[in-house]
């Protein structure tokens, strides 16, 4: 079933779902120690979290095709 | 001297439960370590992806990999029903359907959590020999 292109396809959503809340997890965390609270800083770190979650998740589906594990 | 407040005057004057500060932490420290925690785990779902069944048995046998997974299931559904559980006090005011719905939050996650460790323990106890 996670084989099949419909499961792939839901895979690679959930990978790149799981990346973005990491990334804004980490984000809130930053926010939570007082930093980064001013609208430019946040701005910007939208921008790192979504580029974070977009490269991570290329990078994983690379990296499982190279292995064979796609 | 004579207190005129009734007991449930003296209640509501109470204010708020005291304990939000550890729930606020405990929901910071699910989250925190949930971020090597799920690193761990798409790099060992691109692992297990790569391999058959028989392989996959035997990894989950190994103890780190058996605690590692069920620490990740656990800490997840737990984080799961922590955020769960603030969209349902943020958003449900109604006392019937907002205690009910984190009753329900509570016992979903709480189910999805004890299947999932169990699943995992079944494998690592038994597994190996397939």
């Amino acid at each position: 079933m996670l084989g099949s292109p419909i499961g792939k396809f839901v895979l690679f959503g959930m990978t790149l779902s799981l990346f973005y809340h990491l990334a804004n997890g980490i984000r809130h965390v930053v926010w939570d120690l007082g930093h980064g609270l001013d609208i430019k800083s946040a701005n910007a770190s939208a921008v790192v979290v979504m580029a974070f979650a977009i490269a991570a998740t290329i990078a994983v589906w690379v990296i499982a095709g190279m292995t064979g594990a796609v | 001297m004579a207190s005129y407040r009734t007991p449930l005057s003296r209640a509501r004057g109470l204010g708020a439960a005291g304990h939000g500060v550890g729930t606020w932490l405990g929901e910071r420290v699910g989250g925190i370590a949930l971020v090597p925690l799920c690193l761990w785990g798409v790099f060992a779902a691109m692992r297990l992806a790569a391999h058959d069944y028989a392989y996959a048995v035997q990894w989950v046998a190994q103890p780190v990999n058996a605690t590692l997974l069920v620490l990740l299931f656990a800490v997840s559904f737990w984080h799961m029903h922590d955020g769960l559980r603030v969209v349902v006090e943020d958003y449900i005011h109604k006392t019937l359907s907002k205690a009910g719905l984190l009753l329900l939050n509570l016992f979903v996650c709480g189910l999805a959590g004890a299947l999932s460790i169990l699943s995992i323990l079944k494998v690592a106890f038994s597994g190996g020999v397939s």
